[in-house]
């Protein structure tokens, strides 16, 4: 119960003959000669290795153990036993070798309970042979769970660095500003696509993507909706959100309501213009490609998580002739907007628009963390180079 | 001159009604082609090679009907080498429709491999919530799925004996026409140190390529092709291979109206510069 | 006030979550799963609601008969029809509901999945044109890449098409994704932090 045999190596028996393997705790008598025998095995130097310990980093109820056999053991049957505090006696793994090689065995005993002390013994018989020796037993071991993944202390580590440099350029950002931001066209061209909108008399279409709210580039496309509505209102153009899922509508909604308060015309705001679709991807292209071809809007916007229907949408929109703005995190789906669309945001240029659009300075700051961020990533990515090709390790002492 | 001038804006209906009809004359024709196997596929294929009778393995359904046509003969190709191996198996749906497909691949090959539902399968049931069923069954497998599609109770079914949790699963093989490969890795992998193999379309499929160079993949079918591969593998002809020449001859057509489309840009090219050369 | 409480709640529930990603205690196991439930319960009453307003959409144009409104007639009787024959009919296997997902709802998905190789077709066409240095690279790359993809470019290049392929998938496509991968991860982390510590507030409407 609970037991997984990690190593691919190992060929576990069938059913059936697990369940009959031998009830060892009956045939004690005979163990003595088989402690006699471990104590022949230092003769041959250490032939194997048999420890459990609290399995580290979890949830508790769990106990590791490890086993590493050479070739003197390695073929053969092993039965590992697990016996608890009141001696209740249980088969946590039986299985055979057939092959010769020095091998290692992890397995994880996941039906134990915290606070209970287990000890494991090790039996071993040889091939063809019916008396099983006991090679090893641990002490009594207690599962508990941790409070603190220690594996996780470099993720830690690159969190508070982050935040730390964020803060920072935040603060130098709001003192001296920024001198210098790249162009981006496809955000600049925002208002003049929304104003072309505007002259055709046609409605703009802003699709956040084939994703749920859970996802980051729908919350940066919605950001994005936050600036792009507003120049809407201002321009008094319908705008168009047919959404793929039910909270980006109501949240889309709460938003683009927002804005038209906020610009003084709460009056044109038309709650009927954002609707949900289908959270299937394909029935939503086809509703968003319908409405393309019917309502021929002058202006598409594809900001958000697109899949394989990047290029049904975008396409369908450069036949209808509107212009068409795009940006996705899906590196994939590049090629497909690039060809097709007017603008293309490239991955990262999705998170920087709304901070570009805003002008604001404490946002303006956010983008330079990133550009931070990239140059300490290309330092620690030369270092790890030159360490490996050094053949230097030090992820023990990183993640200890 | 004119001609050039048409190609270079030929109007894509063309390209369309081409391909129509290359599409609907080349499941006709059969062309002899060796497979040739990729090693992220092969991959896939030794791992289920080396599995033991009765391993449990968990197969996650991520699409939906469009991608059927892509994805479907891959499923069976790997359900099918699954049976070979007497695997058991445990579905999982991420996509709404999911299990219905994999109950209708079960039904074609189940007869064969003699497999029954409870006993060396199990259909669990469809949990919108992504995350939640990931995480959960790094915790408990029954817990998080109580009852599997029928309704029965997962607690105490043959298949899901001595299943716990992800430390009991061999492999997690996702087929997917989406992105839910990198989230099986992200919650399943990085968390649990779960082994994920992925079958995905070809459209994706150099999405995922990072993810087989770190491990945090074992292995990956590539679209119609690697279906074709993993069928050349387990010595099943079927759908995949079959297919292979329409997809031949498709990819061939395509070829050709990009290097017509160059050929004309060059010449166009070539008499703009002649044009300037005799105004000048 | 208006916004001072979502801002609270949204930095609250980010430094919950990021607190929770480093302790494996069962407590926090708990916390979390809790907290996904909780969202899956929001997502259904979401749910209903954006199924409202497709309806109420698709109603008014018929009543006002707006252009297409013929279109609208369709997507609600697709609706409620299926609804009906699924609360009636049962949604089992062999039932009408599944007929129809299968022998309908599938083969159109099928064909809009399939309009993507014409698209493809076409806009590869249009784009793969040797203009520039790079252009060219790309339009190579395109080339081997689609003659790896089938047996028969194996056969025209002798092995050769697949073996290329996957090592353009392997080295340089990856080394490309790589590196927009991590502008990725970096701006996930800065929009993230910028909600949680109130930075970014245009989701408020104003970031006033």
């Amino acid at each position: 119960m609970g037991l997984s045999l990690k190593p691919s190596k190992l060929t576990s028996l069938p059913e059936n003959e697990r369940m009959s393997s031998l009830p060892l705790y009956r045939i004690r008598g005979v163990l003595i000669i088989f402690y006699l025998f471990i104590l022949i095995i230092p003769v041959f130097g250490k032939q194997f290795n048999f420890k459990a310990f609290d399995t580290p980093n979890d949830s508790g109820n769990s106990i590791s153990i490890y086993l590493t056999v050479t070739d003197n053991f390695s073929t053969g049957r092993y039965v590992i036993y697990r016996i608890d505090e009141d001696n209740n006696e249980f088969e946590v793994v039986n299985f055979e070798l057939s092959d010769s090689k020095i091998l290692e065995f992890s397995f994880i005993d996941s039906n134990v309970k915290d606070g209970v002390g287990y000890r494991y013994q090790l039996y071993y018989t040889k091939k063809n042979l019916s008396s099983y020796f006991i090679l090893s037993e641990t002490s009594f071991i207690y599962s508990s769970p941790q409070w603190y993944h220690k594996k996780k202390t470099p993720v830690l580590i690159g969190i508070l660095i982050y935040v730390l440099v964020l803060f920072l350029s935040i603060l130098l950002a709001k003192r001296g500003g920024i001198k210098y931001i790249r162009k981006l066209p496809g955000l600049d061209a925002i208002e003049d696509a929304v104003g072309r909108a505007t002259e055709m008399g046609k409605p703009v279409l802003y699709l956040t993507g084939l994703e749920r709210i859970s996802n980051i580039a729908t919350i940066a496309s919605l950001d994005i909706l936050a600036r792009v509505s507003k120049k809407v209102a201002e321009y008094e153009t319908p705008l168009l959100i047919p959404c793929f899922d039910p909270i980006v509508l109501i949240i889309a909604r709460e938003i683009v309501r927002e804005s038209y308060s906020f610009t003084g015309k709460p009056d044109i705001y038309n709650e009927d213009n954002i609707y949900y679709i289908t959270g299937n991807p394909f029935g939503y292209v086809a509703a968003v490609d319908g409405i393309m071809m019917r309502e021929k809007p002058a202006a598409n916007f594809y900001l958000g998580a697109f899949y394989s229907d990047s290029l049904i949408l975008a396409e369908t929109g450069a036949a209808t002739g509107a212009i068409q703005i795009a940006g996705t995190d899906s590196p994939i789906q590049l090629p497909f907007f690039i060809a097709a669309c007017d603008y293309t945001l490239l991955g990262e240029e999705l998170y920087a628009a709304s901070a570009y659009l805003s002008r604001k300075k404490e946002l303006l700051g956010t983008l330079k963390t990133l550009d931070i961020m990239k140059i300490l990533i290309m330092i620690f990515i030369l270092l790890g180079s030159i360490l490996i090709t050094f053949e230097i390790d030090i992820t023990g002492f990183l993640i200890r | 001159m004119d001609i050039i001038k048409k190609i270079l804006h030929l109007d894509r209906r063309i390209i369309f009604l081409t391909l129509f009809i290359v599409l609907l004359i080349t499941p006709f024709i059969h062309l002899e082609m060796k497979i040739n196997i990729t090693n992220p596929t092969r991959r896939i294929f030794n791992d289920v090679e080396e599995m033991s009778e009765g391993d449990p393995i968990i197969v996650s359904m991520s699409y939906a009907p469009f991608a059927k046509p892509e994805l479907y003969p891959m499923t069976l190709a790997f359900l099918r080498h699954c049976c070979m191996k007497k695997l058991r198996i445990i579905f999982v749906a991420t996509n709404e429709a999911g299990m219905s497909i994999a109950i209708q691949a079960m039904e074609e090959i189940k007869m064969e491999f003699e497999y029954e539902h409870g006993k060396d399968y199990v259909l669990l049931a469809f949990n919108p919530v992504l995350s939640a069923v990931m995480l959960g069954m790094g915790e408990s497998i029954t817990d998080i799925f109580p009852e599997d599609y029928y309704g029965n109770k997962t607690k105490g079914l043959k298949v899901l004996k001595d299943v716990n949790d992800y430390r009991d699963i061999k492999l997690l093989m996702d087929f997917s026409a989406g992105d839910s490969p990198v989230w099986w890795v992200v919650y399943a992998n990085t968390r649990y140190n779960q082994r994920i193999g992925t079958g995905v379309t070809a459209v994706m499929a150099a999405d995922f390529y990072p993810y087989l160079n770190t491990g945090q993949m074992i292995g990956l079918i590539n679209g119609l092709k690697g279906a074709a591969e993993y069928e050349t593998l387990i010595n099943h002809t079927a759908e995949a291979t079959e297919k292979m020449t329409s997809q031949a001859i498709a990819h061939i057509v395509i070829i050709l109206f990009i290097l017509i489309g160059n050929i004309a840009y060059f010449i166009d090219k070539r008499n703009k510069r002649k044009e300037r050369h005799g105004t000048a | 006030m208006k916004k001072r409480i979502p801002l609270f709640i949204v930095f609250l529930v980010g430094m919950l979550m990021i607190i929770q990603f480093f302790i494996p205690h069962r407590l926090s196991v708990t916390f979390y799963t809790g907290f996904l439930n909780w969202f899956t319960a929001m997502v259904l009453f979401a749910l209903i609601i954006g199924i409202g307003t497709l309806l109420n959409r698709h109603f008014k144009k018929i009543k006002r008969k707006d252009d297409d409104w013929g279109f609208s007639i369709v997507t609600i009787t697709g609706f409620f029809g299926m609804l009906l024959i699924g609360i009636f009919g049962g949604i089992g296997e062999g039932t009408l509901f599944m007929k129809l997902f299968e022998f309908v709802l599938t083969p159109l998905q099928a064909t809009m999945f399939a309009l993507l190789a014409f698209f493809i077709a076409s806009a590869a066409f249009r784009a793969f044109r040797a203009r520039t240095f790079e252009a060219s690279l790309l339009l190579i790359a395109a080339l081997i890449v689609m003659l790896g993809r089938v047996p028969i470019g194996d056969k025209l290049t002798f092995g050769f098409a697949s073996t290329l392929t996957e090592w353009i998938f392997r080295i340089p496509n990856m080394a490309a994704k790589r590196g927009i991968q991590m502008g990725i991860a970096l701006g996930m982390i800065a929009t993230s932090l910028k909600i949680i510590f109130g930075i970014e507030r245009s989701w408020l409407g104003s970031d006033d």
